[in-house]
C-alpha cells in the first residue's frame, strides 16, 4: 500500500515545473512523509473522495436529484445505505455529488486567497514602500472575525457557487497575504539572492525564479490547512442559507435541510456533517504530515 | 507600561473606522432598494426618496459613509429597515446573550485547552496523550454546526437530558457553550502541548530540576510561563473565531442574540441592522484582542520594549 502511495505522489509532484530541479530533496520529503502512518492515511482518504467525486455519475446509485415522493424519508437500510430525504433523494448519492462541490469549492476558494495575498505578500514583501499600507489594509480586514466577513460578502454577492467561493476566497486573502509576506522577508535575506541581485535579474525574475520556489513549503502546508478551513467556511455558509441551496448537493445545505426532522430522521443529520467532517479530518492530517515532512529542522 | 496601553487603545480608533469603511462599503453594493422594498413598485419617485431620507440612506456613497460615522461616534447606528427603531437599541439585550454565551465558551475552552494541554505534554506517548491528541484533532476537523446538531440528536433527541433550544437556564447554556468551545479547546490544547513539549526540552528546565524544584513547580512556573506566548496567540485568534461562531450556534439553538438578528436581518435585506450587528462584533473582537496584547506584555515583558522602540523609530 506505502509503495503505491509513493508512487502516486511523485507523479503530483513531479508535474510541478518548479520542483523538478529539487529532485533528491523531493524523494525525502516523500519519504518522510510516507513514515507518518497517519498522514498517508489522510491522502489515501482525499483520494478516496476525489475518485468518488470524479466518478460520481458511475459510483452513486442514483442521479442526486432523483425525487420520488413514495419512497421519502426512509430509513437506511440496503438500497439506502444513508435513507432517503423529503423528496424521496437517496443520501448516499447526494454525499457522492456532494464531494464534487466540497472539494471544488475548497480548492477554489483556496487558490482565489492563495492567488490574491500571495501577490499582495509578494509585494509588500519587496516593496518596503507599499509594505506598510497593504499590511495595515490586512489587518484591518483581520479585525472582522472571519465568519462574519465572509456572511457579509455572501450576502452582498447573492448565492451561487463563483459567489460562494469568491466570499471564502477573500475573507482568508489575509491570512495567507501574511505568510508569503514573512517567507519571502526570511528568503530575501539569504546570499543567492543578493547573487542574482548582482548578476543584474529583475525584480520579477528573482520573486518568481528564486523566492517563490524556496518559499514553497510553509505556504503548502498553509494551503492544505487552509482547504480543510475553506471547506468547513463554504459549508457553514450554506447551512445559514447564504451559499448554495436545493437541489445542490452541498453537504452544509444538506444538513439544513435535514435538520426539521431531526427528531425523527436522525441520519440526515449526521451523515453530512460526517462527510464534512473526514474530509477535513484528512487534510489537516496530511497538513500536519507535511509540515512535518517539510520541517528543515527533522531533516537528519 | 500605561504608556504602551494608551498607545494601543489610540490604534484601535484607526482600526475601527476602517472597519466601518469596509463594512459599510461591502454593504453599501447589496442587492436590494429597502424603499422599492418597502413601497412596492408603484410607488413615486418623491415617495421613495422621502422614505429613504427617513431611513437616512439617500444621498451618495460618500454622504451616507460620512453620516453613518459621525453618527457612529455618537453612538449612534442607524435606524433599522424593518422595525424602524434604532440599531443600537436593538442590538443592546442581544448583545448580553451573544457574549454571555461566548465567554462561558471562551473559558472553558482556555482551562480544558490548557490542562490537556499540559497533561499530554508531560505525559508524552502516554494513552492519555494518544487519546486527547485524538479527540482534539477531531475537534478541530468537526464543523461547529454540525458539531451543535449531533449534540441535539445525541443529549435531546435520544437521552432526553437538555433542552434543544432557548437561551436562559443552565441546562439550555451547556450545549451552546460546548458546541461553540470544542473547536477552541481542540486549537488551545494542541497549541499548549507542541508548545509546551518544546519548553520542556530546554536546558533551564534541566536546571531546575537538578536545583530539587518540586515537580509541579518546574511544570508551571518553569514550563508553563515560558511556553505561554504561543498559547496566548491563539487563544487570541480563537476568541475572534468564537464570537463570529456564535452566529451559527445562535441560529441552531434558537438563541435571539446579534448572530441570529444579523442572519435574519440579511434574510430581510436589513443591511443597517447587518452592519450595526458585524461592526459590534468586530469592535467586542478588536476590544478582547487589546486585552490579549496587553497580556503579552505580562507574559513577556520583552515584547513591551520591541513594540515602544519600533513605534518611536517610525514617529
Amino acid at each position: 500500500m506505502a509503495k503505491k502511495e509513493t508512487k502516486q505522489e511523485k507523479v503530483k509532484k513531479m508535474n510541478d515545473p518548479t520542483k523538478k530541479v529539487r529532485f533528491r530533496f523531493l524523494r525525502e520529503i516523500i519519504h518522510r512523509y510516507c513514515k507518518n502512518r497517519l498522514a498517508v492515511a489522510g491522502f489515501i482518504i482525499l483520494i478516496l473522495f476525489a475518485l468518488a467525486a470524479i466518478f460520481a455519475d458511475y459510483v452513486a446509485p442514483y442521479w442526486y436529484d432523483d425525487q420520488d415522493i413514495s419512497r421519502r424519508l426512509m430509513n437506511p437500510c440496503w438500497e439506502f445505505p444513508c435513507g432517503t430525504d423529503q423528496f424521496g433523494r437517496c443520501v448516499l448519492s447526494r454525499l457522492i455529488y456532494g464531494s464534487r462541490i466540497s472539494i471544488e469549492v475548497g480548492f477554489v476558494a483556496v487558490g482565489i486567497s492563495l492567488l490574491a495575498g500571495g501577490i499582495l505578500g509578494m509585494i509588500s514583501a519587496y516593496y518596503n514602500k507599499l509594505d506598510n499600507i497593504i499590511m495595515r489594509i490586512m489587518d484591518l480586514f483581520q479585525a472582522i472575525p472571519n465568519t462574519l466577513l465572509a456572511i457579509t460578502i455572501a450576502a452582498t454577492l447573492g448565492s451561487g457557487m463563483m459567489n460562494l467561493m469568491i466570499a471564502v476566497g477573500i475573507s482568508n486573502v489575509p491570512r495567507y497575504a501574511r505568510v508569503v509576506r514573512a517567507e519571502v522577508l526570511r528568503v530575501k535575506e539569504s546570499e543567492f539572492i543578493e547573487a542574482a541581485t548582482s548578476i543584474g535579474a529583475s525584480s520579477w525574475r528573482i520573486m518568481i525564479r528564486h523566492i517563490l520556489p524556496n518559499s514553497l513549503s510553509p505556504i503548502i502546508v498553509q494551503v492544505t490547512l487552509g482547504i480543510a478551513g475553506a471547506i468547513i467556511s463554504a459549508s457553514a455558509l450554506s447551512f445559514l442559507g447564504f451559499g448554495l441551496s436545493a437541489p445542490i448537493p452541498e453537504w452544509g445545505a444538506m444538513l439544513s435541510d435535514g435538520r426539521q426532522f431531526i427528531r425523527t430522521q436522525w441520519y440526515l443529520c449526521v451523515f453530512p456533517g460526517l462527510c464534512i467532517m473526514i474530509l477535513v479530518y484528512a487534510l489537516n492530517i496530511m497538513g500536519d504530515g507535511l509540515r512535518d515532512a517539510l520541517d528543515p529542522r527533522l531533516k537528519k | 507600561m500605561l504608556k504602551y496601553i494608551i498607545k494601543r487603545i489610540i490604534w484601535l480608533i484607526p482600526v475601527l473606522l476602517g472597519v466601518t469603511v469596509i463594512v459599510f462599503t461591502l454593504l453599501y453594493f447589496a442587492p436590494g432598494d429597502p424603499a422599492l422594498m418597502a413601497l412596492g413598485d408603484t410607488a413615486t419617485e418623491e415617495a421613495l426618496e422621502n422614505y429613504r431620507e427617513e431611513l437616512g440612506i439617500n444621498g451618495s456613497y460618500l454622504e451616507r459613509l460620512g453620516r453613518y460615522v459621525v453618527g457612529l461616534v455618537q453612538g449612534d447606528l442607524g435606524i433599522s429597515y424593518k422595525t424602524k427603531t434604532p440599531v443600537v437599541s436593538e442590538l443592546a439585550p442581544r448583545l448580553a446573550k451573544t457574549m454571555n454565551i461566548s465567554l462561558w465558551s471562551i473559558i472553558f475552552s482556555i482551562v480544558v485547552g490548557i490542562l490537556l494541554g499540559i497533561i499530554s505534554a508531560i505525559k508524552q506517548y502516554s494513552v492519555f496523550d494518544a487519546i486527547a491528541t485524538g479527540i482534539s484533532l477531531f475537534g478541530i476537523s468537526m464543523p461547529m454546526f454540525w458539531q451543535g446538531l449531533m449534540l441535539i440528536i445525541i443529549c435531546s433527541v435520544w437521552l432526553n437530558w437538555l433542552p434543544p433550544s432557548g437561551y436562559g437556564s443552565f441546562k439550555q447554556m451547556i450545549m451552546p457553550v460546548l458546541a461553540l468551545g470544542v473547536n477552541g479547546f481542540a486549537t488551545i490544547m494542541r497549541t499548549t502541548r507542541s508548545s509546551m513539549l518544546d519548553v520542556m526540552n530546554q536546558d533551564y528546565i534541566r536546571t531546575a530540576k537538578a536545583k530539587g524544584q518540586t515537580y509541579w513547580n518546574v511544570i508551571l512556573k518553569h514550563g508553563l510561563r515560558n511556553a505561554l506566548i504561543p498559547i496566548i496567540t491563539v487563544i487570541g485568534m480563537q476568541i475572534s473565531v468564537l464570537l463570529a461562531g456564535s452566529t451559527i450556534a445562535e441560529s441552531i439553538f434558537s438563541i435571539a442574540g446579534v448572530g441570529k438578528y444579523m442572519i435574519d436581518s440579511i434574510n430581510f435585506r436589513d443591511y443597517n441592522a447587518v452592519q450595526g450587528a458585524v461592526l459590534m462584533v468586530s469592535f467586542i473582537a478588536a476590544l478582547i484582542n487589546l486585552f490579549v496584547d496587553i497580556a503579552y506584555t505580562f507574559a513577556d515583558p520583552r515584547i513591551k520594549n520591541t513594540f515602544v522602540s519600533k513605534k518611536k523609530k517610525k514617529s
